[in-house]
């Protein structure tokens, strides 16, 4: 594999991870403050754990959903 | 990530890990200062001394700690999903 295969997918694969965990730490923050109301002690309540198990799964979902609909959008607008 | 990185010397394999760990700390510092601000805003209401007190610093430390907690719990649930670095939906794979 020549150098400069290597280093696109050296960049590819760098690309990927930030991109990921950007998504990732957009959804922590997300769920964090839709799910978190109160300081009042500092152990997570029963319904906070169970709003941010919920919260995540949604996200994901909500991600792919996205990506899913974009593609689709977009390839109908360029066949028109 | 191993299959992506299929054929790809030792060396570039170095220079992608120096680049993610300085990713790393960067992501670390930007969480550090969003959960400032998100507590700042939070506990801090009132500006009539000019030290925290006794009930904003508690209220700081507890949403620090209900921070992490929050996160942690968010990790195990989005490893019970079996998502994983490098694991993107589909859609989102590209070359």
């Amino acid at each position: 594999m020549s150098k400069q295969e290597q280093e696109q997918r050296v960049n590819n694969a760098k690309n990927e991870i930030s991109a990921f965990s950007d998504m990732y730490n957009r959804m922590l923050k997300q769920c964090f403050e839709k799910c978190v109301e109160h300081y009042h002690d500092s152990e997570l309540a029963l319904g906070e754990n169970v709003c941010i198990d919920r919260c995540v799964s949604k996200y994901v979902s909500a991600q792919e959903k996205v990506g899913a609909t974009m593609t689709k959008v977009t390839s109908q607008m360029q066949q028109i | 990530m191993n299959a992506m990185l299929a054929g790809v010397s030792e060396s570039e394999r170095q220079r992608l890990m120096m680049m993610l760990e300085d990713m790393q700390i960067k992501e670390q510092v930007t969480m550090y200062n969003s959960l400032v601000e998100r507590c700042f805003n939070n506990c801090v209401t009132s500006f009539r001394s000019k030290t925290l007190d006794d009930r904003e610093e508690k209220c700081i430390t507890r949403c620090t700690t209900k921070f992490i907690k929050a996160s942690a719990r968010a990790g195990q649930a989005f490893q019970a999903i079996g998502m994983q670095p490098g694991e993107l939906p589909p859609h989102r794979r590209r070359g």
